[in-house]
């Protein structure tokens, strides 16, 4: 068993299980960077997506 | 259990010919120089058999990571492809493994064939699939308990001690969840959440100084309101509305009132903006001001009254001006007499200068003469001085008479015809200008009648009325100016109630704009105080709540890989242990350590594996290792994983590149004893630089080998191999 469901099988939620299946799936393309840029471009999204929600909120007062 | 037989290696790395190399013997020595194309060799099995998974960072060895000039290239420089045939011998008989690339050609360029011992060939996909079949090992596996990496040996001596727990999580084949655990750490995702939650702060102090800045402009103009008669309870739209409406009926009346029509004004609406209904309502108020009968005839009264102020100001200057010349004249004609009696004045002066001209004109010959005459006596000598010039007769002393006649008679005669003839003169040349200056008064005075004439022709044409010479034109514009202020001030009265009207509208109008903006005020505050219930602030909560549990999750995550790495440590430790404690003292052959334990807990700094070597008294002898204790110790895991793995490992055979290093003669010399005890379970590929153990393995290694010496290197044809027996 390698590494990869050595994990998995640890895992409980979905959530978490499906971040995994992402990371294992960044390390195979690109390796420790491919991680960081997957999890960066998510935390980015969300980022933008935050700051027009609050430029929004700005707007409102 | 699968043992390598036979290597062909062509345009891989150093190599640019096909070169075949045996492993017919249970130990295989690679030995010679620097860049002589041993780890080629070694390099060639491990990529013939795993591809791209031994390059780049995956691989988990740091020398194959690197892009451009700093990858670790297949193709050999001066070869355009890269070819390795690998013969392993299983059970079933022998595999033949061929792996090819062709420099430039990516995935394209790349293929592998598998020949299985029955005949069958498989390639690509396939051939890689039976090829996992065939090793059941992974690269992972492969790179700990097959192949010694030089540089596993490397790093763990090199590191300090607190870097050393990575080395053994790669020594006993962890890399993959140190590299996974190191991308998460590297990720900005807890610098991204801390810096959406500074700008929530920042938000939140916004949202908390704009309610307070409009709380204080409310209360400010609350005020104002109550100033205006706007009590609490008239804050509110209905009163706003009513403002509005009443405002437009007075506009209405206003203008009935004026005996004018109003235009239409846009209803006041709440939800729009007031700026079309204020402005509407002053643009009506202007024009029925401006359209207002009393004000027109104001205003033309007030410009006729101008117009009389300004005639009757220039006639009057005109007035005063011709006055003014009129009597210049007459003071001079009183003082100078007029134009007739100047002219009788200057002919009689001139009379008298002609008189007085001719009287000297009488008297110059005589003096002329006796001029000459006493110049002649002069210049005479004595005996010739009392003749007469005209007569030649003597006269005694008549140079003494001629200039007593000179002197007493003629001389002063003459001069005082002169004179006179220059005072008279002077007196002619004062009346010639008192004649031009007379002149001068005349014309002026003419100029300035005109210019009167002119001004009661204007008032006549202004007021159009003839006027006699009895008129007074400055009393009449005077009555006129009196009747115009008269019937100004009955306007003036007439407007007073009607401004007032207007400035009631108005005033309403700044009542009606104030209420407005009260209302827009609180509706604005209840809005920022409400704002906590919109959908955007809702999502941007969600948002920093996905944010937060994203962090969790993947702190949660990293746990778990942690506890895996632990787990995984503790099965490896735990196989290996007693191997590792026996080749460790077999090398170092050092009394201080009756055995050396191993074990790995959690590390409490950073959650990670903790390796904490032990001696029989319990104590960590790790800072007082040498480099070579260390190298003993890395080597001692290598081989500890390799022997521990003997029964159930499919891979008959280890490869050991440059295992040597930092390590004296005698540790030499029982490594080698090592070797030659693993060459009973496993045949062993030794590749090394170092002629001191090349030669304890010639003559320590008991088991039949092949010894290959590698030299005289070149670009183009790669090494010189020589096989000695």
């Amino acid at each position: 068993m390698g590494f990869k469901e050595k994990v998995q099988d640890k895992i409980k939620e979905d959530k978490l299980r499906s971040l995994w299946h992402e990371i294992c799936e960044s390390y195979e393309q690109g390796g420790i960077a491919q991680i960081k840029a997957s999890l960066d471009s998510q935390v980015d999204k969300i980022k933008k997506d935050y700051m027009q929600q609050l430029e929004d909120l700005k707007k409102m007062i | 259990m699968l043992k390598i037989k036979k290597i062909e290696i062509e345009g891989f790395r150093g190599f640019t010919q096909k070169t075949p190399i045996e492993f017919e013997n249970p130990i295989t020595l690679l030995y010679g120089g620097n860049h002589q194309g041993k780890s080629s060799v070694v390099n060639s099995i491990e990529w013939c058999l795993y591809g791209d998974e031994c390059i780049g960072e995956k691989s988990g060895i740091r020398e194959r990571v690197g892009t451009g000039e700093m990858a670790w290239r297949v193709v050999n420089d001066n070869s355009e492809k890269a070819q390795v045939k690998l013969e392993i011998e299983g059970e079933s008989g022998l595999f033949t493994i061929t792996r090819a690339e062709v420099k430039g050609k990516g995935k394209k360029g790349k293929s592998l064939k598998v020949s299985l011992p029955n005949g069958i060939e498989k390639e690509e996909e396939e051939a890689e699939k039976e090829l996992v079949k065939i090793l059941r090992v992974s690269f992972k596996d492969f790179a700990t308990t097959v192949y010694q990496h030089q540089e596993a040996i490397h790093d763990f001596v090199i590191q300090k001690p607190s870097e050393q727990s990575d080395v053994m999580d790669r020594l006993l084949g962890l890399s993959d969840y140190r590299n996974i655990l190191d991308g998460i750490k590297r990720s900005d995702i807890q610098k991204i959440q801390k810096e959406i939650t500074e700008e929530f702060n920042k938000f939140q102090i916004r949202v908390q100084e704009a309610i307070k800045i409009r709380q204080n402009d409310l209360e400010d103009k609350k005020s104002k309101a109550k100033g205006k008669g706007l009590d609490e309870e008239d804050l509110n739209e209905n009163k706003l509305l009513k403002l509005a409406q009443s405002t437009i009926k007075d506009i209405d009346n206003f203008a009935r009132l004026l005996g004018l029509k109003a235009v239409p004004i846009p209803a006041l609406s709440y939800s729009k903006n007031s700026e079309s209904f204020i402005t509407g309502i002053k643009n009506e108020c202007n024009r029925l001001w401006a359209e207002s009968p009393d004000i027109k005839e104001q205003s033309e009264k007030q410009k006729n009254r101008s117009e009389i102020v300004s005639l009757k100001s220039k006639f009057e200057t005109q007035y005063h001006n011709f006055k003014a010349k009129e009597k210049e004249l007459n003071d001079f004609e009183i003082e100078n007499g007029n134009k007739d009696e100047i002219n009788e004045k200057i002919r009689k002066i001139a009379d008298e200068i002609e008189a007085i001209d001719r009287e000297i004109n009488r008297i110059s010959p005589k003096a002329k003469l006796v001029e000459e005459g006493i110049s002649i006596l002069t210049s005479a000598a004595p005996p010739e001085a009392d003749l007469c010039p005209l007569c030649g007769k003597k006269v005694p002393g008549l140079i003494e008479h001629l200039q007593k006649e000179w002197e007493e008679i003629i001389k002063t005669k003459v001069e005082e015809l002169n004179k006179q003839q220059r005072d008279l003169n002077k007196k002619k040349s004062d009346l010639e200008r008192l004649n031009k200056e007379y002149i001068r008064l005349v014309e002026d005075a003419q100029r300035e009648k005109e210019g009167l004439k002119k001004a009661i022709n204007n008032i006549s044409g202004f007021l159009r009325k003839e006027f006699s010479e009895k008129d007074d034109p400055a009393a009449i514009l005077s009555v006129e100016i009196k009747n115009i202020d008269l019937r100004l001030k009955e306007i003036e009265d007439a407007i007073k109630s009607k401004r007032a009207t207007i400035d009631g509208i108005l005033e309403r109008l700044d009542m009606i704009k104030l209420l407005y903006e009260i209302l827009l005020l609180k509706n604005k505050l209840e809005q920022i105080n409400q704002i906590q219930s919109t959908d955007t602030y809702q999502t941007q909560e969600k948002i920093r709540t996905d944010v937060s549990n994203l962090i969790r999750d993947v702190e949660k995550l990293g746990k778990i890989i942690k506890s895996c790495m632990l787990r995984e440590a503790e099965q490896r430790i735990d196989l290996t242990r007693s191997s590792i404690d026996y080749y460790f003292r077999k090398i170092t052959c050092n009394s201080a350590f009756q055995t050396l334990g191993i074990k790995v807990e959690e590390d409490k700094k950073t959650g990670g594996n903790l390796y904490i070597f032990e001696d029989q008294d319990g104590k960590r002898p790790i800072p007082i290792l040498s480099q070579g204790d260390l190298n003993s110790l890395a080597l001692s895991i290598f081989l500890g994983l390799a022997k521990t793995s003997e029964d159930s490992h499919p891979l008959g055979f280890i490869v050991m590149d440059d295992p040597s290093q930092s390590l004296d003669s005698q540790e030499k010399s029982r490594l080698v004893e090592i070797i030659n005890e693993i060459g009973d379970i496993k045949s062993i590929i030794v590749s090394t630089m170092d002629s001191e153990l090349q030669q304890l393995l010639k003559n320590g290694i008991t088991k039949v080998k092949s010894i290959y010496k590698f030299s005289d290197w070149a670009l183009t044809s790669g090494p010189k191999i020589s096989k000695e027996t």
